[in-house]
Formats: structure tokens, C-alpha cells, sequence
């Protein structure tokens, strides 16, 4: 994997977009270039670059509205694309939907189901449509270990049980990739830990990878090891979390005054003030230490200023802030 | 795929089994016409309907729809499974009308009589409902939107073949109904794999009014096609109509009008014969009637069979201009006043006469008020000038182009009856000179240019109905053909009012204002279609003939009504053929 970011072009035309050949070695099993979706004049999402390399599990992230499930449906030949490219496993999932859903494993934020179905009788439709590849007995014994009754209708189960129930179904067709959109918002702390559980022994499996939509960071920290972070309907970076981490720093400036309890700061673009009280604020900034620690001087009366690595939660933070120039959100371009 | 389709049974149950309970309860709960009326909506329109509907709706409202787009499915399998297992639910209900709804004249109830002319409303009640529950993510959406869609689409698919070609809508009307069905299934079909009925879009609204739209498009396309080769195409078919066949003053020129059943319905046309080069034209217009020459020869005008208006037909140019019907109420066009610059159309109110002047593109009108009792009016060839007979007198009226007068004015009385003679119907000669009219007990010839008054020595077929004399006049008006009592037609001398031959015995209340006798151009013969007979004038003689007379090209040569005009080529011209021998 790269150690490096990737910061792809939110809008650069084709020729100037940044190489998104993958490093030797890495095997891509899911890839958007130039991704792009509009709903009338409106961008939603726009020229988004996107990498799910084999034997990862890499979270999509980004503030609500963002564009994350739009981009995951465009990826799944759900919607189609506007423009840019999408191969997923090698297909064209516009194109070969049926094929790349035998390979494939989707948990939906929505959490659909055949309602007036049994537990048992949907597993036997999901069965008959994957065929030989559908591990019944594995079924089961899921079923059983997240105590699902096998005669208790889809319309009377729970939101927690009717995830499981779907992960359940997805892994026992044994994909190559699941993806899952908000898999576990709304879930208590059992289910959810259960659910990052499965998903664990799932890419811990050679070959597989894993595709996970979300904005709860603490499910992030805990099963993934790549992250792409969507700002405005593209992807404002890319790469390992740790690397990503490492990108953000924390500071913490001491005041000789007293700043005012509101309004702003002047502070330089990019500084995301994270903690605010009369003598010290604790801002997050993405970059160069020295520019930004002269920058702050320049801005505010320093004491003094502290320098230390950014949490993840800081660092989604900062890195998801809002541009304030003109985004994908505005009027179409085209 | 076998669990999909059990599945999409088991679902589709409720309505599968709904539909023969319902027709059932129909035939239990209501009697008589009541009951199969009923039983008739229930089995082939409510049920396909609701089954349509049930096919993709409630799936897409309750996720269904979502969660098998994330199957390793092909979606048009998906929708191939639905509409079969809605097919297997349809019949039972189709089956158990079928069997239900006999008409009771035809015998037992029980007879086995499957509904074939019914299928197609079956069909197309199921494709609005399957369409309709494509568009709509929701039932109650669905169920709303799948009758708006069915009619929508049967009235804009019949429109044109109804309107344009005037195809009898029961005929049409299966036929389109069974490919507006299959068609609205296909769009559905193309909707529904195309349109991404797993999400909430547009895009299936979009694709499917799309398909309707095209649809209707190529409906409409195929109308203008059909009708554009039938205006062609069904002229060889169409034989000479019964009626006269006008000839302009130098005889040059005859206008036949031909008509027939084609599969497009009743075509009436208008063939222009010019004589001395034995050429035809077909006038390209449809509903063409009673046609008119102008008295130079030079247009005609046509009237439509279907009241609106008709058409100017310039013979030089051969250009054809409608003439709007609009501002003048009532139905085909009123008399025709032609005058050297152009024609005006004229209409007899009860206290008013109406002018419509068709000069270049406008149209200006003129009114004038004129008494009560005000009869008839004929026109005098050339000129704006009316003459209209009440029972005291004949006036004439000139008509101005433009304006109204209230009172009744612009008149001038011409000459007055004779004393004793109470006009109750006359007619205008062709030229304008002579007016013959006629009360209870005779007729009476008036000069209007100065000559004493005729009387003639018989009495009127007061059966003959209308202000307007049945009279024909020959070509040089020297002799009149008239409809007398007893059930006859006389010919006689204008100068003398003397009958020239023996009366024509013609069936009663056969005769016809405009054919008491249609005349030979030399004006020898005069044929009675009435009696299928022709007369010589010069010796008397009366021939029976078994036909009815349509118009005479000459003494030789007669056309015959209910003969085909044969035409050698619709591309380069028209040749008439047989009646004017073999050509």
C-alpha cells in the first residue's frame, strides 16, 4: 500500500487529472475516476477519484449530505453516473450488474427487504438466486449467533436486526467486496460491535475488501485502514488513516489577551478552530507546521503555541471543513 | 428464479383471487344488464388493472424492488417474472367472465365462450396498470395514475385514425387497444430496467412518458402515412355517384363527383373531366360534394360532406384553398355567389341574408334584413344581385360587401304575380333570366327580362318538398323539365308552356330538387334518374334504361352513376376509361 496521499483534482479535465494507476503491487477491486452526478443543474457529486485496493477496508467519509451514498449507488451501477469512469471487480456495473452482485455484497443505509417474507423464506429466495455459492449452513449459524427466528417476518424486525440480518445474507454468498452504507448508525453497542466484528473476520479472508460508508469515526478507528474523504461531492483526500492522521496537526496557541467570546478570528485558510476559551484556542490545520504557526502569530496575540498530532476525529474534522470557494455543490460548470 | 415467481404469486393472491370473487359477487348481488355490466368492469378492466398495478408498485413503495436490484438478478427477469406471475393471476378472472357474463339470448349460461373482443380491453388495462406502476413508487399513486395513462393513450391513438381517416372507432378501436396493451408494457418494460424503479428517480416518468409520447408519435405517424396513401390509393375503387354532374357553359369542362365503401370508410371525391382532351383530375381533397362550377369555367367550389366548409379549386392552377364555414353557422357551405373577382357565400336567415366574401385571404361579411315571409333566393350568374319571390312579387337584392342594414331594405321590386297566383316555391334559371314558380294549382314562367309571363298546363307534384321548384332547365333554356302530379316528370317549352313529349311516370316522391332531369350538353336528351329513363326531346321518344343517369358528356356518351371511373395513372394524370369508351 502507499505510504503517500493521494489528493485527487476535484475538477481537473481529464488530461491534467493526477495518475490513478495503482502502485505495484496493489490490486484494485473497485475504482472511480472523474466520478461525477448531477440531479438536473445541480452537482452532487463531481469529479471524484476513488480507490478500494484488495484486502483493505477503506471508509468513505464526509459530513451528511456529501454525496457518500449517491457515490456508492453511482459505484454499484445504481445510479448512473453523469460522468466518469467505474469498474468494479473488473465490470462495468452499468453494464453487468447481475454479475457483479454475485460477487459483490451490499448492506443498504435504507436496510430493504422483502417485507411480507419470513427470515427463513428470504434466506431461501437469496439462496436460490446466488446458487451453489450461498453457504446455507453458514446462514444459520449466523442466524443463530445474532439470534434472528427464522419464522419471524422481515416487517417486524428491527433496525439492528434487519442490518444483521443483511450482513448476514451478504456474507454467506461469500463476496469478493461488500460495501456498506452506514451499516451501523443507529445500532446499540452490542449490535454494532458484533457487526464491526463480522466485518473484521470478513477482509481478514485473502482477497477480499471491504467498502465502508460512514461518518461514526469510531468505527473507523477500529476496523479501517484507509480512508477517502469526501468535501463537497469530491474527494478531498485519499490514503491510509495513519497517513492521513499524520497530515493534521494539532495547536494549541496560548493568548497574551483576552480574545472575545464570539465572532471571527482571522484566522488562515484551513485552521479549523476546534476548542475556543479567552486565552487559548485549539485549532487543527492540514500542512506545514512553520506556515501555519506564522501564520497564527500574524493573526492572534501568541504567547505561546503548542504542537501536537491531531485524534482522528480532529483530523475528519479539519479535513471535511467546507471549502469557501465555489464547490461541486454550485451551479453546474458544464 | 423459481422462488422469485413462487414469491410474486403468493403476492399477487390477494388480487388473483380478489377478481373472481368480485365478478361473482356481481353476478349474485346484481340482476340482469346491472349484473353483467358489473361483472364486465370487474373482469376486464378493474382486475387487469389493479394486477398491472400490483405488479411493481407495492414492491418499490415497500423496498422490494431495492432489495432484488442488489440480487444477482437481471432485472428484465425480474420483470418478466412479475408480469407472468400477474398473467397466471389474470385468468382465472378472465376465465370465470367468460364463462359468467353469456349473453343470455345466445343460449345457456354455461356456454363455453371465451371473450376474445374482449382480450384487447383486458390488455390495455393491464399495460396502463403495469406502466402506471412503473411511473408511480407508490400504490395509490399507481391506481390513480393507471386510467389516466389507458385513456390518455387509447384517445390519442385514436384520435388521428378517427378524425383523419374517419375510421369507424368500434373497428379500430381493438385493434389499437390490443397494441396500445403490448406497447404500454413494453415502455414499462424499458421503464422499469432502464429507469432504476430501485431508487426514487424520475427517470422511470421520464422514460415512460417518453415511450408514450413516441408511441403516439408513431401512431400518429402511421395515421398520416395510411391517410396520405389512401387519398391515393382508394380513388380507382370509387364509382360515379347518383347525382347531376355540373358542366361549365361551354361544356368543356364536367365535374363528377365518385364515391365508395373503402376500408377507410365512405370517400367521396371530385373527378374534373376536361372534354376536348378527355383528361381527368382528381381533386385532392376528401368529403368532396356537390360541387359547383363557376360560370367561367375557370373554379370550382366543393362542399364538404362532413359540415365544415369546403374548398375553392382554381381549374388554371389547380390549387386547392379552404374555405372556412366558420362565420357562417349551420352545416356545408350556403349558396355560391360567384362574381367576376371572386366568390361570396350567401345564407338565408329568417329575416336576414349573410354574405361571406372569400377574396384573397380575408373573409369580409355583409347582412341584410329582409321581411318574414321572405322565400327563397337565386342567385344571378355574374353579377351580386339576388332574386328572391315572396308570394306578392319578385325582388331583386343587391348585395354590398361589406356592412348590415336592420331594415329590410335594398330591394327592388322586379314584377309582381299575376293576380291570383300565390308563389310557393320557384327556381332560378342557370342564366338568371327566366324564374319559374309554382303554386297549388300550376306553375308560372316569369321573363325577367321583360317578356309576358307563361303559364304552363299542368299541375305540380305538390309532394316535392321546399321553397325551391324541382325544375331543371336544358343548356339553352328553351325547355324545362318539371315534377308534376300523380307522380311523373313533364318536359316542356319555355316560349310556349306546351309539354313537348308524354309524361315520364316516375315512382311517387321520387323526384329530387337537383334531378329532376339531367340534361345532354346539345340539350337532345334529358334523362330522368327517377324513372331510369332518357328522352328525346327532338322526337318524344322515351327509353327505358337500367341505370341511373349520373351526367351526359355528350349525346353518345353517357356516365353512368355506379360505374367505376378506371384511371390508367394516379401519378401522371388521370384518364377516364371506360364509360367514355375503352380508353
Amino acid at each position: 500500500m502507499s505510504d503517500t496521499l493521494e489528493k485527487p483534482a476535484k475538477t481537473a479535465p481529464q488530461g491534467e487529472r493526477p495518475d490513478m494507476k495503482s502502485p505495484p503491487g496493489e490490486k484494485r477491486v473497485m475504482e472511480a475516476i472523474g466520478l461525477g452526478c448531477r440531479f438536473g443543474r445541480r452537482w452532487v457529486v463531481r469529479g471524484l477519484d476513488l480507490a478500494v485496493p484488495e484486502g483493505s477496508v477503506t471508509a468513505l467519509l464526509g459530513r451528511n449530505g456529501v454525496g457518500k451514498s449517491t457515490t456508492i449507488q453511482m459505484l454499484l451501477g445504481l445510479l448512473p453516473a453523469s460522468e466518469g469512469t467505474v469498474s468494479v471487480l473488473g465490470l462495468d456495473p452499468r453494464r453487468r450488474r447481475a454479475e457483479m452482485f454475485s460477487r459483490l455484497g451490499y448492506v443498504s443505509e435504507r436496510r430493504e427487504l422483502l417485507e411480507e417474507r419470513t427470515v427463513s423464506g428470504l434466506a431461501r429466495i437469496v439462496a436460490a438466486v446466488h446458487g451453489e455459492r450461498f453457504d446455507r449452513d453458514g446462514f444459520e449459524a449466523l442466524r443463530a449467533r445474532y439470534k434472528l427466528e427464522s419464522g419471524s417476518r422481515c416487517s417486524t424486525l428491527s433496525k439492528g436486526q434487519r442490518a444483521r440480518l443483511l450482513l448476514s445474507l451478504a456474507l454467506m454468498a461469500k463476496p469478493e467486496v461488500l460495501v456498506l452504507d452506514e451499516p451501523t448508525s443507529g445500532l446499540d453497542v452490542v449490535v454494532r460491535d458484533d457487526f464491526l466484528e463480522a466485518i473484521a473476520s470478513f477482509v481478514a479472508e485473502e482477497g477480499r475488501a471491504v467498502l465502508l460508508s460512514t461518518h461514526l469515526i469510531e468505527d473507523v478507528a477500529r476496523i479501517c485502514d484507509r480512508a477517502v474523504i469526501m468535501r463537497e461531492g469530491a474527494a478531498a483526500l485519499s490514503g491510509e488513516i495513519e497517513s492521513l492522521r499524520a497530515s493534521v496537526s494539532r495547536y494549541v496557541v496560548r493568548l497574551t489577551g483576552v480574545l472575545p467570546e464570539s465572532g471571527p478570528l482571522g484566522l488562515p485558510r484551513g485552521v479549523v478552530v476546534v476548542e475556543r476559551d479567552p486565552r487559548a484556542i485549539t485549532v487543527v490545520a492540514q500542512g506545514a507546521p512553520e506556515h501555519f504557526e506564522a501564520a497564527l502569530e500574524a493573526a492572534l496575540p501568541v504567547e505561546g503555541i503548542e504542537r501536537r498530532p491531531a485524534t482522528l476525529k480532529e483530523t475528519f474534522t479539519c479535513l471535511t471543513e467546507p471549502c469557501t470557494q465555489p464547490g461541486p455543490g454550485s451551479e453546474a460548470r458544464a | 428464479m423459481s422462488e422469485i415467481f413462487r414469491r410474486e404469486l403468493r403476492r399477487l393472491m390477494p388480487y388473483g383471487l380478489g377478481g373472481p370473487l368480485l365478478v361473482l359477487a356481481a353476478g349474485a348481488l346484481m340482476e340482469g344488464t346491472q349484473g353483467l355490466t358489473a361483472g364486465w368492469l370487474v373482469s376486464f378492466v378493474l382486475v387487469p388493472c389493479l394486477l398491472g398495478v400490483a405488479t411493481v408498485a407495492p414492491d418499490t413503495g415497500a423496498g422490494a424492488t431495492a432489495f432484488l436490484a442488489r440480487l444477482p438478478l437481471d432485472p428484465r427477469r425480474t420483470f418478466a417474472v412479475k408480469l407472468a406471475a400477474a398473467l397466471v393471476w389474470l385468468l382465472p378472472t378472465m376465465l370465470l367472465a367468460s364463462l359468467l357474463l353469456t349473453d343470455e339470448t345466445a343460449g345457456s349460461a354455461l356456454t363455453w365462450r371465451v371473450e376474445l373482443r374482449e382480450t384487447p380491453v383486458a390488455l390495455l388495462c393491464f399495460g396502463a396498470g403495469v406502466l402506471g406502476s412503473v411511473i408511480a413508487d407508490k400504490v395509490m399513486p399507481a391506481v390513480l395514475m393507471a386510467p389516466l395513462v389507458g385513456l390518455g393513450a387509447l384517445v390519442g391513438a385514436l384520435a388521428p385514425p378517427v378524425v383523419v381517416l374517419r375510421v369507424p372507432a368500434p373497428e379500430i378501436a381493438p385493434v389499437l387497444m390490443l397494441g396500445l396493451g403490448g406497447a404500454l408494457v413494453a415502455i414499462a418494460f424499458v421503464a422499469f430496467t432502464r429507469g432504476d424503479r430501485h431508487r426514487s428517480s424520475s427517470r422511470p416518468a421520464v422514460i415512460a412518458g417518453g415511450g408514450v409520447a413516441a408511441a403516439l408519435a408513431l401512431s400518429f405517424a402511421g395515421t398520416s402515412a395510411a391517410h396520405a396513401w389512401s387519398v391515393d390509393a382508394a380513388v380507382p375503387g370509387l364509382v360515379v355517384g347518383a347525382e347531376a354532374c355540373p358542366a361549365s357553359r361551354d361544356g368543356k369542362t364536367l365535374v363528377v363527383p365518385i364515391s365508395g365503401e373503402r376500408w377507410t370508410g365512405l370517400e367521396q371525391r371530385v373527378v374534373v373531366i376536361d372534354r376536348a382532351t378527355r383528361s381527368t383530375w382528381v381533386v385532392p381533397v376528401r368529403d368532396a360534394e356537390k360541387p359547383e362550377l363557376a360560370p367561367d369555367g375557370r373554379s370550382l367550389l366543393v362542399r364538404s360532406s362532413r359540415g365544415a366548409g369546403g374548398w375553392l379549386v382554381s381549374l388554371e392552377t389547380r390549387g386547392v384553398r379552404r374555405v372556412s364555414n366558420r362565420s357562417l353557422d349551420g352545416v356545408g357551405l350556403p349558396d355560391a355567389i360567384w362574381r367576376g373577382d371572386g366568390l361570396a357565400l350567401l345564407r338565408r336567415l329568417a329575416t336576414r341574408i349573410e354574405t361571406l366574401e372569400i377574396d384573397g385571404a380575408s373573409a369580409q361579411g355583409a347582412s341584410i334584413a329582409v321581411s318574414q315571409d321572405f322565400h327563397d333566393l337565386g342567385v344571378v350568374p355574374g353579377t351580386s344581385r339576388v332574386l328572391g319571390w315572396d308570394p306578392a312579387g319578385i325582388v331583386a337584392i343587391d348585395l354590398p360587401r361589406t356592412g348590415s342594414s336592420e331594415r329590410p331594405g335594398g330591394r327592388a321590386s322586379v314584377s309582381a304575380w299575376p293576380s291570383g297566383f300565390r308563389c310557393v316555391a320557384a327556381s332560378l334559371s342557370p342564366s338568371g333570366r327566366f324564374l319559374i314558380a309554382r303554386d297549388a294549382s300550376g306553375f308560372l314562367l316569369a321573363d325577367l327580362a321583360g317578356g309576358p309571363p307563361v303559364s304552363f298546363q299542368a299541375k305540380p307534384d305538390a309532394r316535392v318538398p321546399g321553397d325551391r321548384l324541382a325544375a331543371s332547365f336544358a343548356p339553352g333554356e328553351d325547355r324545362i323539365a318539371l315534377p308534376l302530379e300523380g307522380g311523373g316528370v313533364g318536359i316542356f317549352d319555355r316560349a310556349t308552356g306546351r309539354a313537348c313529349c308524354s309524361l315520364v311516370k316516375v315512382s311517387a316522391g321520387k323526384v329530387r330538387v337537383s334531378e329532376t332531369a339531367v340534361w345532354s350538353p346539345d340539350g337532345r336528351l334529358a334523362a330522368i334518374p327517377a324513372s331510369r329513363s332518357v328522352v328525346s326531346v327532338e322526337t318524344g321518344e322515351v327509353r327505358a334504361r337500367d341505370l341511373d343517369v349520373a351526367a351526359f358528356v355528350d349525346s353518345d356518351t353517357v356516365i353512368r352513376a355506379g360505374e367505376p371511373l378506371a384511371f390508367a395513372s394516379l401519378r401522371d394524370g388521370t384518364v377516364l376509361s371506360r364509360p367514355l369508351g375503352g380508353r
